[in-house]
């Protein structure tokens, strides 16, 4: 279905329902779960929306994390790591990290 | 849906019964549906559920016992104005074309919504004079949907809708269908006795088997209730004490059961996954609870929460 | 619903129609043939004018023709037909085929369904009937012109044309229609429906064929053989002949035989009116005179009606009332 970017309308339950053909209800009820979780926000009379609660990082975080990234590779690749080494080492503590948090 | 909405059970049944000479195809029958859902009848086939819809849609007299369908007659001419039904294999006149079939729709039912029918019928790029006789299977259901929807009905009753379709037919099928239920808030009982890839469309299940009932229940709280545990076949008892057991397998080591829980599962000889619809389902089927009664609705029981 | 029965029964209505226009054109230019010549011999003015005896030319004319030829024999069975085809299909073909829990769930409901489909098949019949009736009365006149004369026995009192004209067919296609209904609600499947409607029409209508005439007492009239013609009165219906001496003791036919028959041929024996004049014999003839015409089609039409409508009732009430 695609990314959703903050303030795009989410498709209503009956586009979701006449396209992947499961029960409204199914729909209505994550709809109303984002809602609570306050990812989406419904308009009346609109629709539902994505709502501005995400954070998003600033761009001055965002380059300083990216230059420190750039610093440890370059001490990858001097140790002798190869790109596959590296991405394998990403993926792994990617994958620890976050994975970690789902009960 | 919609919390104004009237909360008038769709059907109500009271002990009903259904003989044919000295054979009862349908028994002890006690349901309450509630309206806004779609409701799955699932059974193996002679297990009763055309039966017990031909007597809802008002084709067929109980024997014994009594049905309320949306609070009134089943038999009530206003009561079937409200519902639509749509038969086993589809019937439709098949010297009419597909117009014909419209036309007939409008001539025999008030308040005819001619405009969604051919628009939807065009969507599917079903042709208009074709005669009924010569149309596909996926189309004939199309076509039946279309006559069945055509009337607004606050409730649907289809009976083994697609069982004979292939993939695609079956899948265009349960879009239609599910798209009239999220625009309209429409009530659908869809009986079949296959499981796959109506799963995700039922919220509510209805399980027959021998002529009688054997669970119903939202399908929300079956799959919060049942629980498949593996563990030492000698702490069955133990299990068996605390919870239903609905299915058990014993192997040399290891027992295999599918219980509906009665509290949380302490004992950390046993390990607990959730079960699946379909390993519900086969479960009650295989071992139906003859002369026990029905199964009563399972909402308000004491395991909540989450997984 | 109206529109619905037309829809689905317009092919059945169109045929029915085309059959009655067929047999109308064929009774009408055979008819006409007949005036024709009947003009043509001078047979209808002398007729009409009541003055001269008649005899020769009526005899010409009725060997020219004939009487009712025998194909109007099957043509009083045309009733029939709407009992197989319009009746017994009505509600076992839906049945039959399933498509009943299509029907029987729209919101018209079942009663105004069947009501309005018999309805339409009630006027069908109505027009049917009434077409055949006044066709053949108009075919059979010059017949009855003749008989009242005197010169025949051909008219409407005597099968068949009792069964074509005046209210008999709408009666005989009633009660076909009525049958085929019922037997198809009953038994719920089409080509048994159908047996059971011709057992049921031959077994109420073949033995009726008889037994009407006898419903108003008929008359009787005897006297002596007279040279060359038998004593019923003009447009009769003979039912049955007595023989008896002069004194008065009855004979069987076999004594006339014996007494006046000379032999015709291997197989056949004459028997001569100058013969029996002469013994003296009488004849005693029982027979239904013309003035009794519209008595007898009124008992047995009402007759046949009041059963169709309980049989058209029961189909209802076994349809809309009780369920498979």
């Amino acid at each position: 279905m695609g990314i959703l970017q903050p303030g795009d309308q989410l498709p209503t339950a009956r586009e979701v329902v006449a396209k992947l053909a499961i029960n409204p209800n199914t729909v209505l009820k994550a709809y109303r779960d984002l809602e609570r979780e306050g990812l989406v926000a419904a308009r009346p009379g609109q629709g539902t929306f994505v709502s501005h609660g995400l954070d998003s990082p600033d761009p001055a975080t965002f380059a300083r994390f990216a230059a420190q990234l750039s610093r440890w590779m370059s001490a990858a690749q001097a140790a002798g790591l190869g790109p596959e080494d590296i991405e394998a080492i990403y993926r792994t503590a990617v994958r620890d990290r976050f994975a970690e948090g789902v009960a | 849906m919609n919390p104004d909405r009237d909360v008038t059970p769709t059907i109500e049944t009271f002990g009903l019964g259904r003989r044919y000479g000295r054979r009862w195809a349908l028994r002890d029958c006690t349901l309450t549906l509630p309206q806004g859902h779609v409701i799955g009848l699932v059974g193996p086939n002679g297990a009763g559920k055309t039966t017990l819809l031909h007597i809802v849609a008002g084709l067929l007299e109980p024997t014994t016992g009594d049905v309320r369908v949306l609070g009134a007659s089943a038999r009530d001419l206003r009561t079937l104005s409200r519902i639509g039904f749509v038969a086993q294999d589809k019937p439709l006149y098949p010297r009419f074309t597909v117009e014909d079939m419209l036309r007939m729709g409008g001539w025999l039912n008030p308040g005819w919504d001619r405009a969604s029918a051919l628009e939807r019928l065009a969507g599917l790029d079903i042709p208009l004079e074709q005669r009924c006789g010569s149309l596909s299977g996926g189309q004939r259901a199309q076509v039946a949907l279309a006559i069945a929807l055509g009337k607004r009905p606050d409730l649907l009753l289809l009976d083994e809708p697609v069982a004979n379709l292939d993939p695609l037919a079956r899948r265009q099928f349960m879009q239609v269908l599910l798209e009239h239920v999220a625009a309209t808030g429409m009530t659908v009982v869809l009986s079949s006795h296959l499981l796959a890839d109506l799963e995700r469309v039922w919220d509510y299940l209805v399980l027959m088997s021998a002529s009688r009932i054997q669970l119903s229940a939202p399908t929300d709280e079956l799959l919060h209730e049942h629980r498949v545990l593996t563990g030492p076949p000698s702490k069955v008892g133990a299990i068996a004490a605390a919870h239903a057991v609905v299915q058990s397998s014993m192997a040399d080591r290891q027992a295999t059961l599918l219980i509906r829980a009665g509290g949380p599962v302490h004992d950390p000889d046993w390990s607990a996954r959730p079960a699946s619809l379909e390993e519900i389902v086969l479960a009650y089927m295989r071992t139906p609870l003859a002369g026990a009664g029905p199964v009563l609705s399972l909402v308000g029981s004491p395991l909540r929460g989450s997984r | 619903m109206i529109e619905m029965t037309w829809r689905q029964h317009r092919a059945q209505l169109l045929i029915a129609t085309v059959v009655v226009a067929a047999f109308v054109a064929y009774m009408l230019i055979t008819s006409l043939q007949r005036a024709a010549f009947a003009n043509s011999i001078g047979l209808s003015s002398c007729l009409a004018a009541r003055t001269r005896d008649c005899g020769p030319l009526a005899e010409a004319f009725l060997n020219r023709f004939g009487g009712i030829p025998q194909f109007y024999t099957l043509l009083a069975g045309l009733p029939l037909l709407a009992g197989l085809f319009w009746g017994a299909p009505l509600i076992a073909r839906e049945v039959e085929a399933g498509t009943y829990r299509l029907a029987w769930t729209q919101s018209v409901g079942r009663g105004r369904w069947l009501t309005v489909k018999l309805a339409t098949f009630l006027a069908a019949i109505v027009v049917a009937a009434t077409v055949l009736s006044l066709t053949f009365s108009f075919w059979l006149r010059i017949y009855s012109q003749i008989s009242a004369a005197g010169y025949t026995n051909i008219d409407r009192l005597a099968p068949p044309a009792f069964d074509l004209t005046g209210t008999a067919p709408f009666a005989t296609m009633l009660f076909a229609f009525a049958l085929g209904t019922l037997a198809g609600a009953l038994i719920r499947r089409t080509v048994p429906a159908m047996a059971v409607t011709l057992g049921g029409y031959l077994g109420v209508v073949l033995p009726l064929e008889s037994l009407r005439y006898t419903i108003l007492s008929p008359l009787t009239k005897s006297g002596p053989f007279a040279t060359n013609s038998i004593p019923v009165p003009p447009g009769a219906y003979a039912l049955s002949s007595g023989y008896s001496t002069a004194a008065g003791h009855p004979v069987p036919f076999s004594s006339l035989v014996q007494v006046c028959g000379t032999p015709q041929g291997a197989h056949s024996v004459g028997i001569k009116l100058s013969c029996l004049a002469a013994h003296g014999f009488h004849v005693s003839e029982t027979y239904q005179p013309a003035w009794r015409y519209w008595p007898l089609q009124g008992i047995y039409s009402a007759s046949l009606v009041v059963i169709a409508i309980v049989l058209l009732g029961s189909a209802i009430w076994w349809t809309a009332r009780r369920v498979r």
